[in-house]
């Protein structure tokens, strides 16, 4: 009587939801420690936007610059200046049309600037490199880091089921992951001059869900590789990028694909489409924003489980 | 008591109470290992081991691979039973019920390095789900007993082996209990220190807790329990007081065999040294501090160069005390060390492999 009594002080004295707040509060300070990939993300981040400012001060989100006819005529602004110095010589009425269209080819021009950032970098840098890099860097360390430091068994011996250890440490590593991400994505996309802030309403429900996705990814591969850096790159700049650029369906196991068919109906009023939309077979945003959520629970339940089986070694 | 199975082969010991001073089995048991098997690939880490421990310090001795801290990862819930159960207080190990009831001082030295040596028990207690008076004051308690109060403010990194080894007792101390795992947990302690964690130990002992020790060396656990469980091969070897275990062992005379892998001896193929190898009795490892030899009485003489000149063909007799010198190359054989040797650490070689034999049977 006198022990089940004790047993009941106990219970009242301490409680679980207040363990696993304070262990998600305990690992997002942690994760607040920048570690070396955190830095190099970081370092990224400046390089990017030192990039993307140069470009928009040189003016160069258009295809103003582009050559045309196999990339070795002249360029469209050259090509426009020149036709230009012909008009005189038409006719009236050929001098109107002439007009007309000059006048249409330099507003496409000016237009363009959307597209070239979108597909020269928002694609091609920050979907394909920074954003995989960037939710790589805080997710591998939430729970690798303390792998490899062994100081995981500190939480593994405390009175939470493992599930929600699991749970915990990526809810503490979301902020910091998404704040990288979407934040990254929003100073790119502020230096980027008049493409920037259409790029960034229309994307960044997009960066958001794959972050998600991505962060619950690499987060399951720091919990169970030993080198869980290193399988996230691998997975990324190979896995990813083969597998997301496949004709027929095996792109549709890449996250990649999702997150550029959200981006492919977000903007398809400024005329974003795949180059060959038949071969790219696009789901619409919808379907893709539920396979991104749904991945990403997937991944969490995958992890919770296979994380309550696992047994760490003194060595891991 | 003594195990009636304790010189048997098949490990399948059933300790229907370890419970020192008097203690009886009708005290419910802290901890049940029931029929546990434990693999690492080809390797077995325990082998049907089959225990209950109740309130009260049980040591558990061992030496290297024999599988001590795989019966403690075991019974912390850290390792998962391939055959078998653990069970604390009737709750399987790997649950969050029964990690309440466990206190784990694990052998790995690792912490948040960054923290200090307070902050990291006041987090481990927050861990436990206490609120921050709570848990401070836990950790205040904690700290005070195991002697860290006035030096628990730097940083854990600039901790001594002594220090991180106190803060680890605290954190296994904070939530009260009632079974204690401590893997080696005098291991890197000063004497001081280790006579008072000794004391703290009794005194844990001596208000119910169940504490399991585990270490290397037997003579740190006689002064702490007369009761031990001896673990060899992933088997409980014995289970029992130890001069029970010694009285059984009288009757069984231990010897090492050597097995000489020639390749591996240094010198063999210096022709001045060739088949020059030593065995070091236990005898030099028996000695305390200052040279006194622990319970030496309790032993007979041995004569090793003598015994080990009529096994080993060509070994000349002539070598020091304890030491047994040439022999030609893929001698082997057996040294009878002249009695029972009950010693953790069995004996030390160098350019050959020694295995302790007991009744037959090759102990690791």
């Amino acid at each position: 009587m006198t022990e089940s009594a004790g047993a009941m002080d106990k219970r009242r004295e301490r409680s679980s939801l207040r363990a696993w707040l304070f262990l998600v509060w305990l690992s997002w300070q942690r994760q607040a420690r920048a570690r070396q990939m955190v830095w190099i993300a970081l370092a990224l981040l400046a390089f990017a936007t030192v990039v993307v400012a140069l470009n928009t001060a040189g003016g160069r989100w258009t295809m103003a610059y582009w050559k045309f006819f196999g990339r070795q005529g002249p360029t469209h602004q050259e090509w426009l200046a020149q036709s230009q110095t012909v008009t005189p010589l038409l006719p009236p009425a050929g001098k109107a049309l002439a007009s007309a269209y000059y006048a249409a080819h330099s507003a496409i021009l000016k237009e363009s600037d959307f597209l070239v950032f979108t597909r020269g970098f928002v694609f091609l840098l920050f979907f394909s490199f920074l954003l995989p890099l960037w939710s790589l860097s805080f997710a591998t360390e939430a729970m690798g880091g303390e792998r490899e430091s062994q100081s995981l068994i500190w939480l593994l011996t405390r009175p939470l089921s493992r599930p929600a250890i699991y749970l915990a440490k990526f809810v503490a590593m979301l902020p910091w992951c998404l704040a990288l991400n979407v934040g990254g994505f929003a100073l790119l996309c502020s230096v980027a001059g008049r493409p920037g802030p259409i790029a960034f309403r229309l994307f960044w429900p997009a960066v958001l869900w794959a972050s998600l996705t991505f962060g619950a990814l690499f987060y399951l591969f720091g919990a169970f590789f030993r080198r869980p850096a290193i399988v996230a790159i691998v997975y990324s700049f190979f896995l990813e990028v083969i597998m997301g650029n496949m004709p027929g369906d095996l792109k549709r196991f890449s996250v990649g694909f999702y997150a550029r068919c959200m981006m492919f109906e977000a903007a398809e009023q400024h005329g974003l489409q795949p180059e060959n939309p038949v071969i790219y077979d696009p789901v619409s945003g919808g379907t893709a924003l539920w396979v991104l959520l749904l991945s990403t629970v997937l991944l969490l339940a995958v992890g919770m489980f296979l994380f309550r089986r696992i047994e760490f070694e003194v060595s891991d | 008591m003594l195990d009636p199975g304790v010189q048997g082969t098949t490990g399948q010991l059933t300790s229907p109470t370890l419970a020192p001073r008097g203690r009886v089995a009708a005290i419910e048991p802290v901890l049940v290992f029931e029929r546990v098997s434990k693999f690492y690939g080809p390797v077995i880490g325990v082998n049907q081991v089959t225990l209950e421990l109740r309130p009260g310090i049980t040591g558990l001795v061992g030496s290297n691979g024999a599988g001590k801290s795989t019966l403690m990862r075991l019974a912390a819930g850290q390792a998962r039973p391939d055959l078998g159960r653990v069970q604390v207080r009737g709750h399987d190990a790997r649950s969050a019920e029964a990690r309440l009831r466990v206190g784990y001082c694990p052998e790995v030295d690792t912490f948040y390095e960054e923290m200090s040596g307070r902050q990291f028990v006041q987090t481990m207690a927050r861990l436990c789900g206490y609120r921050r008076g709570e848990a401070h004051q836990r950790a205040e308690e904690t700290l005070r007993q195991v002697g860290m109060t006035d030096r628990s403010d730097r940083r854990l990194r600039g901790y001594s082996k002594g220090m991180r080894q106190r803060i680890k007792l605290a954190q296994a101390l904070l939530h009260d209990p009632p079974l204690l795992l401590l893997d080696e947990p005098l291991s890197g302690i000063d004497p001081v220190g280790r006579q008072e964690f000794i004391g703290l130990f009794l005194e844990l002992a001596e208000r119910n807790k169940c504490l399991l020790v585990s270490s290397h060396e037997l003579e740190e656990l006689e002064k702490l329990t007369d009761h031990v469980a001896i673990m060899a091969r992933g088997r409980i070897a014995a289970v029992g007081s130890i001069a029970q275990i010694r009285e059984r062992l009288e009757d069984q005379p231990l010897s090492i065999r050597i097995d000489i892998d020639w390749a591996d001896v240094p010198g063999s193929r210096d022709t001045t040294r060739n088949g020059v190898f030593h065995v070091e009795h236990p005898d030099r490892l028996r000695r305390g501090p200052g040279g006194r030899s622990v319970g030496a009485q309790r032993r007979p003489p041995h004569r090793p160069g003598a015994t080990a000149a009529s096994v080993l063909p060509g070994a000349d007799p002539t070598g020091p005390r304890g030491m047994v010198r040439g022999a030609p190359p893929g001698a082997a054989g057996r040294v009878d060390l002249g009695g029972p040797w009950l010693s953790a650490r069995g004996c030390s070689c160098r350019g050959v492999t020694c295995r302790r034999d007991s009744q037959g049977e090759a102990e690791a």
